[in-house]
Formats: C-alpha cells, structure tokens, sequence
C-alpha cells in the first residue's frame, strides 16, 4: 500500500530519465524504480505480443471454412411472413425468415425459396441484433444498427450486413449450410 | 553485478569498434534545448504529422498485401480485406481516418506557424518547403481515394484529372500523363498506385528531411524573446541551467509519446464509429448523382461551381502562389505599410473563406466525410 501510493508522486520524467546518462539528480528509490519497471513491462510486453499475434492473423488470409448442412426444423413451423431463432451450443443465434407466400412477379414458383437465414451477430462489435417483425428489419441496440430484410445495412456503423447463412428446403425440412467454427 | 556489466560492456565495445558513429553527437542532438513555449501542445503540432505518417506507413504496407492495383480486381481486393480479413477492416479504417488527421494536423501547423510569424527570416525556405509538405499530402490523398475503385472514388479521380486538364498549355498533358490514356482505367489504377506508395513517399521523405534540417539547424523559433546569436545559440549547457530551455530528450520526447497515443485512441474510436465503407463498384458508362472529392477539395470545388474554370484555375493558382511566397510578401508589407496587424488580418481573412467555402459544400450534397448521416436518418 506504502509503495503504491508513492509512485504517483514522483515526477513524470524520473523512468524516462534512467536510461539517459545525464546530470546527477535524485536517485529514484528502488522501490518505486522496481514498481516502474513492473508497470512499463507489465503494459508493454501485452501489448507488443498483442500486437504481433494480430499481425500475423493478418498477414494470412483467411482460409476456405469448412461447412455443414445441418438440419433445423419443418418448414411448416414458420408460418409464411414469420421468424424462428435459433441458438446453437456456443451461444450464437441464427434467424430463420420466411416470406409471406407470394411469389415475387418473374420468378417461377418452382425456384423461389422463401427461406432467408441470417447469423444475429451484429457485424459491427458483435452485439446480438433482434428481428423486428413489424416494421420487417434487424435492429441491433448497441449502436442502433439497423439492417432490412437482405441483411443489409440500412442504417448505424457497421461496414458490413449480416452474415447471410444459405438455406435448402428438402421434403419439408429447413437445412442450413453452418460454417465450421473453432470451439 | 559485475558479470552482466562487463557483459553488456563487451558487446557495447564489439558494435562501436564496428560501426563508426559518434555517440556524444547524437547525445548532443538528443539534449537539444527547446524554448519552453513548446510545452504548450498547440506548439508541438509540427510532430503530429510525422506520428500520423508512421501510422499511414504501417498500415499503408499492411493494405498492400491485398490490394490489387486492376480495374477488375482493385475493388474487390478492397471488399475482401475489408469483410473478410482479420482485422482488415481496422487497418483500412485507421489508415483512412489518419490520412484526413493528416491533411488536419499539417494545416494547423501551418496556421500555428502564420499566426506567430514563425516563418519570417529566416526561416522563410521552411515555410516554402512546409508547403510543398502540404501538396505532397493533398497529392497523397487524391491519389489514395481513386485506388479504392468504387463509383466516388472513380468519378473523384476523373473529375479531378478532367480538371486539371482545363490548365492552360500543360492541362492536357498532365491529364494523359495521370491517366494513362483518355480515360480513368488500368494505367490509370497503375500510376496512382505508384504515386501513392511509391513516388510521393519519396518526395515526403526528402522535403521532410529538409524540413527537419532547416529547423534543427535555424532552432525553434523562440516566441516573444529576443533571438539569440548563433554563438549563444551553440552554448547548450548555458541555455539549460537558464530556466527558459528545456532539452528534447526526455522531455520533448514525453510530449510527443503522450500526443502519440492519444492520436492512436482517437484514431481508434473514429474506426469503431465511423469504419471505412465501400459503395458500388466503379462503372465508367453512369456518373452517380452525387460526386464529390474528399472535403479537403471542397474549397476548390466550390470555387470551381462558383466561377467560370479559367477564373477558377486562375484563382487558385494566385492562393498558391500568395501561400508559398507568403514570407517574402509579408516582408513586403510591412516596408510599404509597417502595420503588424496587415497580415495576420489576412491570413484570417483567408482561413475565412477556405472555412467558408468547405462548409458550404459540406452541406450542398452528401454530409462531411461520410455516407452515414442520410443512411442513418432514412433508417429511422
């Protein structure tokens, strides 16, 4: 407690001084020069492997994922114009859209997928954002991101939309592509 | 304790029998007395820009792993790292956000240094070189918003080369030689390329070296004191003890630390906030509805709206030329008129319409800097 309440009284210049040999001046006790020490390589040998650990990350692109066709539901479980959310064992939530039935003119009712899915995760910092059904828009309340019903922003910070997850509809039955994840 | 010393001797005398430097003058440079003024933050502005261009550099090299300088490939090469790389969007985005603090710090240098008339003799070369500092930059900054390739960034570069071919004689030249051709294409992405990481670094690098010899060599300008002779000048240890001295290394130096991080914070916070977008790919057949260059070419747009281009190009080229020169024609003044309140009556007069005239485009189309203001009104 003795010790820590001394080193904010010592003068800003006395750690920066050490390694200069210079004039004489009053020699820091060794105490506060050991609790300095601390300070400066407990703060910067974080930082710098930090640092070079998001470097590397960076430096290699990011590889191909691996994927799976995992099945969800029924389909008859989303009534047409509704919503489902999923949560998988890591926490993450994954909606499941459907269009109300009707069919976009110039698209034949053979290859019209009613099915969006989109990964909550907002792509901003990583808040969840929740499906508005009134108004048909995700809204993430961190920082008021706003995305429609493509997942794209619409509104707020994030560069860039939600994470669409593809989405098969076979015999009945709602399958998505799931990206394999690091546990 | 006597083994690491003799260690640490060992290997201090292996590199100083191998490298021929004189320690004691670095030393000397290090301790070189700085008139106390400087500690006021407004006065270090200078160092600002050479914090923010070491962050442009780094993550200027960081950018280059990704980016293809191809029409085809230029804008999704910037979409990838953005969205897909780790941490891409963060470097684009700091790297983005740095270089307009960039084209800011440099100008309040240059305000602090009118305002305090730092740049008479003699130090009127450094206010030349200063300058050349300034178009080096604003040259950086063009060149840079074309590489990004998406319709702002292509319909800026040709508005912006489509311009400068109105000069007079070497208009059309230049326009051929930045483009490479009649329009905004692969030799085009190519030059601004070589420009932006290549040919301006160089050119900043030498005029910053110059700039920082004139100014060591000159000393600062030591405001609201008498000058001293170059022979008190030279007597450091007599300056120090003085009281109205203090030496760079450390004390400058913890400013400049201090300014640096909090330059990294702000950089950082703007990033999360505000991250650089990307819009629609480039298409040269259909200009967007709205163009407009960065907002530090928002002055001469303006100019350019306001006036006929001759007129404009003319008037420009008076500002530049009044700008650099400015040393000699304040000299000029105050012979003919020996009132010391003429010029900075019209450098404000200046900054006024340079303010005046960015903010009036600011808000004729889309809103400063960014797309995110109207996005965000529609939204809600």
């Amino acid at each position: 407690m003795n010790d820590e309440s001394k080193t904010p009284s010592g003068s800003p210049n006395t750690s920066a001084d050490a390694g200069a040999a210079s004039a004489p001046q009053p020699a820091p006790g060794p105490r506060r020069d050991f609790l300095a020490s601390v300070l400066v390589v407990g703060t910067a040998v974080p930082a710098a492997l930090g640092g070079a650990v998001m470097g590397l990350r960076y430096v290699l692109p990011p590889s191909k994922k691996a994927q799976a066709d995992l099945l969800m539901c029924r389909a008859e479980e989303v009534a047409p114009g509704e919503s489902k959310i999923f949560e998988n064992v890591l926490g993450n939530r994954i909606c499941l859209l459907r269009d109300s039935e009707v069919v976009p003119p110039g698209e034949s009712t053979a290859t019209y997928r009613p099915f969006k899915a989109f990964s909550l995760r907002c792509s901003h910092l990583g808040c969840f954002a929740h499906w508005e059904g009134g108004v048909r828009k995700f809204v993430c309340p961190c920082h008021n991101a706003v995305f429609n019903e493509d997942g794209e922003v619409v509104a707020g910070p994030p560069p860039v939309g939600l994470t669409r997850i593809a989405v098969e509809v076979r015999d009945g039955l709602v399958y998505m592509r799931i990206p394999y994840v690091k546990a | 304790m006597s083994k690491p010393d003799s260690r640490e001797r060992a290997l201090v005398r292996f590199f100083k029998e191998r490298v021929p430097l004189q320690l004691e003058v670095f030393e000397q440079l290090a301790k070189e007395p700085i008139p106390n003024h400087m500690k006021r933050w407004w006065y270090a502005l200078g160092g600002t820009p050479l914090i923010l261009f070491a962050i442009l550099v780094t993550t200027g090299i960081g950018l280059t792993f990704y980016y293809i300088p191809d029409p085809d490939q230029a804008y999704h090469s910037v979409k990838y790292l953005t969205e897909r790389v780790y941490f891409g969007w963060y470097l684009r985005s700091m790297h983005k956000w740095a270089a307009n603090l960039m084209v800011i710090a440099v100008m309040l240098h240059l305000f602090r240094v009118f305002f305090t008339s730092a740049y008479r003799k003699p130090r009127e070369l450094n206010w030349i070189i200063g300058c050349g500092l300034l178009f080096t930059v604003l040259g950086f900054g063009f060149t840079g918003y074309a590489l990004v390739f998406d319709q702002l960034s292509y319909w800026a570069a040709q508005v912006g080369t489509g311009l400068a071919a109105k000069t007079p004689v070497v208009g059309d030249f230049f326009q051929r030689f930045m483009l490479g051709g009649e329009v905004v294409g692969k030799n085009t992405l190519s030059r601004f390329f070589v420009f932006h990481i290549g040919v301006w670094p160089t050119v900043l690098l030498a005029l910053l070296g110059a700039h920082i010899f004139l100014f060591r060599g000159l000393g600062i300008a030591d405001i609201g004191a008498k000058q001293l002779s170059p022979a008190e000048a030279r007597d450091h240890e007599t300056m120090l003890k003085s009281g109205r001295y203090f030496p760079f290394f450390p004390n400058h130096a913890m400013t400049e630390l201090v300014i640096a991080l909090a330059v990294l914070i702000l950089l950082t916070e703007l990033s999360i906030l505000w991250p650089a977008t990307i819009g629609v790919p480039a298409d040269p057949v259909s200009t967007p509805a709205h163009i407009q260059p960065e907002w530090y070419f928002f002055f001469q747009f303006q100019l350019l709206k306001m006036f006929p281009e001759k007129l404009a190009l003319g008037l420009q080229l008076v500002m530049v030329l009044l700008m650099v020169f400015w040393p000699f024609i304040d000299r000029l003044i105050l012979k003919l008129w020996n009132k010391p309140w003429l010029s900075p009556a019209f450098g404000l007069a200046g900054l006024g319409v340079f303010l005046a005239l960015t903010i009036r485009e600011a808000f004729h189309g889309y809103v400063l800097f960014h797309d995110w203001f109207p996005r965000l009104v529609s939204g809600l």
